[in-house]
């Protein structure tokens, strides 16, 4: 695969979480910061190596589920008055049977926020893969890239044959 | 026996998982077209009747003066019980990280999506203007309308629209990793089209971490959406004044039935499932279990209400509401409402045996009788309740048409039609979770 | 009249016949401006693409979508002449109500009235002259026609058979008859012969009284079903609600003698079930018994007689304790002004005049002479043929005495017993030419059809009563290429060359000319024409009639009259024949209108079919239940009909209305059901020779089938649920007398949530008042364009009728039932249960307090109906044809509506909305008989009332406030706008558990 000139570094391939887990933490002690890791599982403690501690995804969660009631509100409300017809006696504007659609509009929305917001932040959905990535990380490898520069591109090779690399691509 | 998922034992790895899993959409037999076409004669039957309905009047229905809701509305209510336990399994049971779920829940969550599309289709067939079905849909319309939200029908349209909205990204969510798998499998166009549903997905931590999370919250909310939205589909029959209708433990009652009736439908479809791909090892005997325990507890829940709406009427003293429960047992349709006693209540006992929840065959049978005995049991409810209300003039009675044989029918074959079709062209099991488990697993040896 | 074409323009010329009808027809309308009604209308079939041609100048008088009411009559439309008002729209009668002036029925409908609008537009009417050939009937010319009837007139030996008549129709049969030489015949199904021989045995009088039964505190009938079938349904009804009138403290005790529980004794306090045939013997002790108590003159000179005659006697004959008798004797003997009703045609049997005289007598004893029972004041009729005249004419028929037979009006093919032989004689006839508007049995056997018009298309009239004279005008343009009977006659005699001066050159003319005798007779100061016009808008001339009635004394042969002892038990194994006239097909003439096939029968609730009644416990040890089919075997014949239980019938007999098992007739009659008279016998009363349809005793087998029987009711009890509602007289008279119970907290209960609405409509009905007729059933269909639905539509409930009658059973304290007739219609709630449910606002509350439902926006989803607890919501499950002409009948103030959408009573928004206009041009609000809705209109009882429950001093909101009142199922608080007022009963009734 052709990388393009301004972007290089160092790819280190693992074949287990730990072997990654203990491959961080060597590289960020040598200073190496924004590493980029590929995991073909969802597994927290990588992201503790990384100190990734939030999301702000909750944050938009939250803001959905207030849109969603708030939309329910004016919605059902809004039309009552709009269009105001009597049916067995009730009020025009009856909360009861309006909570419902509250309810459900709140939720619908949280889970639109929530799913539109991953994406956003994981600068998803994109075409093009990052050149450091290999089919084996979908399947059973995990893989760390070390963006480095010529000067100290030798100094990352080094600190990474230290790792449980099994396999080292510059 | 294990008691867990013993996949040591098995000696599982994370390449066995993707290819195993993956087997399906690599290869393919006639088999697998022939059935598919089949199913798909019978979809096109049940739409030619519905043509023909649409096209004389809802008269071609068996439709009589009291009974104005019947099979379509009793579909109605059994598919969106069926589409319960998916979301039950892929939330809920993720919420208690139950890990039994990881191999069953993404097949559950593709049953819970066709089940919802083929609820769908039922109020519209049932509307005697299925061409105005819109109207019941608040927009801006130049007519100044809107609808009335005070209607449980109107009710209805949120509820389960947000409910399909809703497990519809939840699966979609908890697909993409294993799409991206998929991806890198395979080769030229089909590789590209699988990338473009995978999102460029390409496991970063960054991209684990939203992920995570966005997939938690949405567990978090779907647990009680699926809690309401049967509630609410109760509420069509307990917000009403019909005899054998108006009553409060509708909901909790109607949830259980369809959790109930969830699970039955999850094992009818795994335990061929499993059989024809070779799935042994993923989907046990271990989660035959966990799925009969659910399925006992449910029909415990179930026998409960039955017998809590009687005595609640014998103690209401109403005379109206006795006469229905009792009209219900021994009236026109005692026929109906003993086949629907016999499969929930006593078909399922034979679960309090280990040998019985522990066979897939045995599971597969109980689960059949379930799936009857809930349609059973809708269409009694809503039918003999209709038939015998407050004017003895009014008393009647009802038989199906073929046309809605024919479109009931139809709609088993369009649901399969597509979980046929999700088989083919997605895992069936959840990629992702299943090495997860497997990693995991292997990090503890290693540490 | 040729192309359709041309209908709608205005045509200055004629082909003379109809011409000159027409011309006549304008002169008389003129002045109110129907000329333009008659150009208007003739519409063309809808499938012939016609010009449109508006009015170039607008005819005077006539408004398009407006009513123009004309008065008119109905002489043919069953047991009575009905007055009546036909409204007329651009052309076409819309719908019919009672003439209030109108002597007898004034402002009430019956059913069958109202049906005659079917009639008048059946598509199954013969729709121009047919002439055989080659089996069946090919289309002809009027003038071929014409000629080959004055052919036959010219050859001779010619029987004119036409129906009975007291008018001019008549009159010129006969004069026309005897101008051409020709036999004349009259026929009506149900001849009151026995009746009338009976009075002249009595009182020297062969005539029908007046039974003044409003006047009456104590009523017997002895089988006379006078609220259905029987003489004046219609008035006799007003009559009877009049007399029980418990508000007025009035309720006569009403006791019903008879082997089945008809329409009629299903309003009775007490049944005393005789045997077929023997309640005349009844009649006889108990005239015994009354003559012992009330002694007196009129009791000893009839001792001698009634002697022999005691209950004991009675019981063994008829199946009726001695001691109800005595009771019954006992009661009549301490009442004021009993009456006692003859035995109408079910119970008429070989003996028929001797039962009617027991009757008299028992009146005569009873002092009811000239204070209940009016001589000299009585309804007049025709006598028709009886049986064995009839039998006479087919015995003519059959060798060769008769060449012509024209038939001009009934139907005696299928109306006589196929015993009577009637119908082969008529294959023996030469030339049978038919005047009939239909292809019935009769006319089937024709060798032309020249089809007469209809009532409401042809001039008539009819002496009511002595000196009340209705007048029958057309109300619109013949539908059909028909003429009026009496002009083809006319045509006929001209085309055969008679030289006769009918002083006329149609029909109207001679009408005309007869009413000029009466204005002459009349010394009236008015000029003809004014008198005429007048006579023409209120329907007819009643000035001073019918007067005073006339005293008759007992005539001494009585005294010595020696009655037949009747006819005993039936032998084992078989059972006496119940043969009753249809309450809605009456003698099949109802057969092909839709209406009457479609609204359930009074009494069983069945629709568009026989069946055999069979009393429960009798038919269970056979193991015979609902719908099982049995064959009914006479030495006559065989019919084959599922069996009906009802408690209501003396268990060893078996019922088996009349109307139905027509074979020609029209599609909604030939090939359904059996007609009971092929059962009977050619047996006849000795005494007049009328037939005996009781007295026949019959077989039964099982032939182990289901046979289709429609029963729209589901059950026939309400179980105490507050549904109907009766309560003794005792209690009635108690509540009503303490005090009017203060309901208005129940009608406020009604009020919409509107404030500002000066209406909140409401209804109440009175089911003491209810007798169960059904007029308002068939009132509603005619205003809101009621499809109907036919029968397999019927069998799973899917009729469309916005009003019904319930009919339900309450037990008696003697292990016997009350029949209580509930008419239901949308209960307009004010807490409607329909309304919240609607997803779509179909279904929502107008200000004025309507539960009003709109068609255009309802989706069809149902839901209100599984919610309306009354079930009064009705689904279009198909789009319902109005075949060609029907269609000409739609109310064009009432939308049709399509496949799909709920409708249900609307109060008659349509007549609601057109009063308000109205009113408001008179710029005031709606006020108490400003308009009535079509069910109230209808009601010959007065039993329903509507108005303004907003406005306390509306006749509505004060019986709304009642002693009586209650809402149906009041426990569910949907604080209904129809209030009921409970049934009242002299029974005693059992303990509700």
């Amino acid at each position: 695969m052709a990388e393009p000139a301004n972007v290089s570094g160092v790819l280190a391939h693992y074949e287990s979480i730990d072997g990654t887990r203990r491959a961080i933490e060597t590289l960020r002690e040598a200073g190496f910061d924004d590493l980029e890791v590929f995991s073909p599982v969802m597994c927290p403690e990588l992201e503790e190596a990384l100190g990734i501690h939030s999301s702000p995804v909750r944050r938009w969660a939250l803001i959905g589920g207030i849109t969603g009631f708030t939309t329910a509100n004016l919605l059902t409300i809004g039309t009552s008055l709009a269009y105001p017809l009597i049916g067995q006696g009730k009020p025009i504007v009856s909360w009861p049977p309006f909570i419902v659609i509250m309810f459900e509009l709140t939720i619908l929305y949280t889970g639109l926020f929530a799913m539109f917001s991953w994406m956003v932040h994981a600068h998803r959905p994109k075409l093009k893969l990052s050149p450091a990535y290999r089919a084996v990380f979908s399947v059973d490898r995990w893989g760390i890239f070390v963006p480095v520069d010529d000067r100290n591109r030798d100094r990352a090779l080094d600190k990474v044959r230290e790792t449980e690399a099994v396999e080292v691509e510059a | 026996m294990a008691d867990h998922w013993d996949t040591e034992e098995r000696g599982l790895t994370l390449a066995d998982a993707n290819r195993d899993i993956m087997r399906p959409i690599m290869v393919s037999s006639w088999r697998y077209w022939t059935l598919l076409a089949f199913v798909f004669a019978l979809v096109v039957w049940g739409c030619i009747a519905w043509a023909w309905q649409v096209g004389q009047g809802l008269g071609v229905a068996g439709y009589s003066h009291p009974v104005m809701w019947a099979v379509y509305i009793t579909a109605f209510v059994f598919w969106v019980g069926i589409a319960h336990s998916g979301t039950l399994i892929s939330a809920i049971l993720y919420l208690f990280r139950s890990g039994w779920r990881t191999t069953i829940n993404r097949a559950a969550e593709a049953m819970t999506i066709f089940a919802v599309m083929t609820a769908g289709l039922f109020p519209l067939i049932h509307l005697g203007r299925t061409w105005y079905f819109y109207w019941l849909i608040p927009y801006p319309s130049e007519r100044f309308i809107w609808p009335n939200f005070k209607s449980p029908l109107v009710w209805d349209v949120f509820a389960v629209g947000t409910y399909f909205t809703i497990s519809l990204l939840f699966w979609y969510t908890g697909m993409i990793p294993d799409l991206a798998a998929i991806r890198d499998r395979l080769r030229g166009w089909k590789s590209k089209v699988y990338g473009l549903f995978s999102v460029g997905w390409q496991g970063t931590v960054r991209e684990w971490s939203h992920y995570r999370r966005a997939y938690l919250y949405m567990a978090a909310i779907a647990t009680p959406l699926v809690l309401s939205v049967h509630s609410v589909v109760s509420w069509d029959f307990a917000m009403a004044i019909v005899p054998g209708w108006h009553s409060t433990i509708f909901a909790p009652y109607f949830v259980a039935g369809a959790i109930f009736s969830g699970m039955a439908m999850v094992i009818t479809i795994l335990v061929p499932m499993r059989w024809a791909f070779g799935l042994e090892d993923y989907i046990t005997d271990y989660h035959f279990d966990n799925m009969s325990k659910l399925i006992l507890l449910t029909s415990l829940i179930v026998a409960y209400s039955y017998a809590a709406e009687y005595f609640i009427t014998y103690y209401s003293a109403d005379p109206t509401e006795q006469a229905s429960l009792f009209f219900r047992a021994h009236g026109s349709f005692q026929g109906p409402f003993w086949v629907m006693t016999f499969c929930n209540v006593i078909v399922p006992a034979t679960l309090w045996f280990k040998k019985v929840r522990r066979s897939a065959s045995a599971a597969f049978v109980v689960s059949i009788f379930v799936n009857i005995g809930m349609f059973y049991e809708r269409y009694v409810i809503i039918v003999s309740s209709l038939a015998h209300e407050y004017e003895p003039y009014s008393w009647g009675f009802y038989r199906p048409s073929w046309v809605e044989i024919s479109i009931i029918v139809g709609s088993f074959a369009w649901f399969f039609f597509w979980f046929l079709l999700f088989t083919k062209a997605l895992p069936t099991i959840s990629i992702a979770e299943v090495k997860e488990h497997l990693a995991h697993q292997g990090a503890h040896e290693h540490g | 009249m040729s192309e359709p074409s041309e209908t709608h323009a205005p045509r200055p010329e004629e082909e003379p016949s109809t011409g000159t009808s027409r011309r006549t027809f304008l002169k008389i309308l003129g002045l109110s401006g129907a000329g333009a009604t008659a150009a208007a209308c003739r519409p063309a079939p809808p499938h012939i693409d016609q010009k449109l041609i508006p009015y170039l100048v607008q005819p005077e008088g006539i408004t398009p979508g407006t009513n123009t009411t004309y008065a008119s009559l109905l002489a043919e439309a069953g047991p009575e002449p009905l007055g009546i008002h036909a409204w007329v729209r651009d052309g076409r009668v819309l719908n019919l109500e009672g003439n209030p002036d109108f002597p007898l029925n004034a402002d009430g409908m019956s059913a069958l009235g109202l049906s005659t609008l079917q009639d008048l537009y059946d598509p199954d009417r013969v729709p121009g002259p047919r002439k055989k050939g080659g089996g069946d009937f090919q289309e002809a010319a009027w003038k071929d026609g014409i000629q080959a009837l004055g052919k036959a007139v010219q050859d001779g030996d010619v029987v004119l058979l036409t129906g009975t008549g007291t008018g001019t129709r008549d009159r010129f049969a006969e004069e026309w008859a005897k101008a051409v030489g020709a036999r004349h015949v009259r026929y009506d199904t149900f001849d009151y012969a026995p009746l009338r021989r009976a009075h002249e045995i009595a009182f020297g009088r062969a005539e029908i009284p007046t039974y003044a039964v409003d006047q009456a505190d104590r009523i017997v009938s002895f089988g006379a079903d006078f609220l259905a079938t029987w003489l004046e349904p219609t008035a006799l009804g007003r009559r009877f609600a009049h007399a029980r009138d418990i508000e007025k403290g009035r309720h006569a005790r009403f006791t019903f003698v008879g082997p089945r529980l008809s329409l009629t004794g299903s309003n009775a306090d007490d049944w005393l079930p005789a045997r077929p045939g023997t309640s005349g013997l009844v009649a006889l002790a108990v005239a015994h018994v009354v003559a012992q108590k009330k002694g007196g003159s009129r009791g000893l000179e009839l001792q001698g007689v009634l002697a022999t005659y005691t209950p004991e006697w009675a019981a063994d004959k008829t199946g009726v304790a001695a001691d109800k008798i005595q009771k019954l004797g006992e009661e009549i003997a301490a009442a004021e002004r009993p009456v006692a009703l003859p035995p109408g045609p079910e119970s008429q049997g070989a003996d028929a005049t001797d039962a009617c005289l027991a009757v008299a007598l028992l009146n005569h004893v009873a002092g009811a002479i000239g204070t209940t029972v009016q001589f000299g004041v009585g309804p007049q009729r025709g006598q028709g043929a009886t049986l064995a005249e009839m039998k006479s004419l087919a015995g003519d028929m059959k060798n060769g005495k008769v060449r012509t037979l024209i038939v001009a009006g009934p139907n005696p093919a299928f109306t006589l017993p196929a015993s009577a032989g009637f119908a082969e004689a008529l294959g023996q006839v030469p030339t049978v030419v038919s005047l009939n508007s239909h292809l019935d049995e009769t006319t089937a056997a024709a060798s032309w059809i020249l089809p007469g018009s209809h009532e409401l298309e042809s001039w008539g009239d009819a002496e009511v009563l002595p000196g009340a004279w209705a007048l029958g005008q057309p109300v619109m343009q013949p539908v059909f290429d028909t003429r009026q009977r009496e002009d083809i006659l006319l045509q006929a005699a001209a085309a055969a060359g008679i030289k006769a001066d009918f002083g006329a050159q149609d029909f109207a003319g001679y009408l005309e000319n007869a009413w000029r005798e009466k204005h002459r007779a009349s010394g009236s100061s008015q000029r003809f024409d004014e008198w005429w016009f007048d006579t023409r808008r209120q329907g007819g001339r009643w000035e001073g009639a019918p007067g005073k009635p006339t005293s008759v004394g007992l005539s001494r042969a009585v005294t010595s009259h020696a009655f037949s002892g009747g006819a005993g038990a039936p032998a084992r194994g078989k059972f006496d024949l119940v043969v009753y006239p249809g309450s809605y097909l009456y003698d099949g003439r109802g057969a092909n209108r839709g209406w009457m096939q479609e609204i359930p029968d009074p009494i069983t609730k069945c629709v568009w079919g026989s069946w055999v009644e069979m009393h429960p416990d009798t038919a269970r040890p056979l193991g015979l239940e609902n719908g099982d089919e049995v064959e009914v075997t006479s030495e006559s014949g065989k019919v084959r009909a599922p069996v009906y239980l009802y408690p209501g019938i003396r268990k060893d007999a078996v019922g088996i209305q009349i109307g139905q098992g027509h074979t020609h007739y029209g599609r909604n009659a030939a090939g359904r059901g059996v007609s009971p008279l092929d059962l009977l016998p050619d047996t006849v009363d000795g005494a007049t020779g009328s037939l005996a349809y009781a007295g026949v005793a019959v077989q039964l087998s099982a032939t182990g089938q289901k046979a289709k029987m429609v029963k729209l009711q589901g059950s026939d009890l309400d179980y105490g649920r507050e549904v109907s509602e009766i309560m003794g007289v005792e209690e009635a008279r108690k509540a009503i007398g303490e005090h009017q119970v203060d309901l208005s907290e129940l009608v406020e209960a009604a009020w919409d949530s509107d404030p500002m609405s000066p209406y909140r409509w409401g209804m109440t009905v009175d089911l003491n008042a209810c007798t169960g007729c059904g007029a308002c059933v068939a009132g509603c269909y005619a205003e809101n364009n009621l499809a109907v639905v036919g029968e397999e539509r019927c069998a799973d409930g899917r009729e469309m009728s916005w009003i019904r009658i319930e009919r339900y059973f309450e037990a008696t304290a003697d292990g016997g039932f009350q029949t209580t007739h509930l008419a239901e219609m949308c209960q307009q709630c004010g807490d409607a249960p329909c309304e919240p449910v609607c997803p779509v606002y179909a279904a929502y509350h107008n200000p004025e307090g309507l539960n009003v439902q709109v068609y255009n926006r309802c989706v069809g989803t149902r839901y209100c109906s599984n919610n309306c607890p009354y079930k009064q919501r009705r689904f279009n499950w198909f789009t319902y044809d109005f075949p060609y002409p029907l269609n000409l009948q739609l109310n064009p103030d009432v939308t049709v509506r399509e496949k799909g959408i709920m409708e249900k009573c609307t109060f008659c928004v349509q007549r609601i909305d057109r009063a308000k206009v109205q009113a408001k041009e008179k710029g005031r609000l709606v006020q108490e008989g400003d308009f009535q809705t079509a069910c109230q209109a209808a009601c010959p009882t007065h039993a329903i009332w509507f108005g303004n429950l907003k406005d306390p001093t509306s006749r509505v909101s004060r019986i709304a406030k009642g002693a009586r009142s209650y809402h149906v199922l009041e426990e569910l608080n949907t604080r209904p706008a129809v209030t009921y007022l409970r049934d009242v009963t002299h029974a005693e009734l059992a303990q509700e558990t």
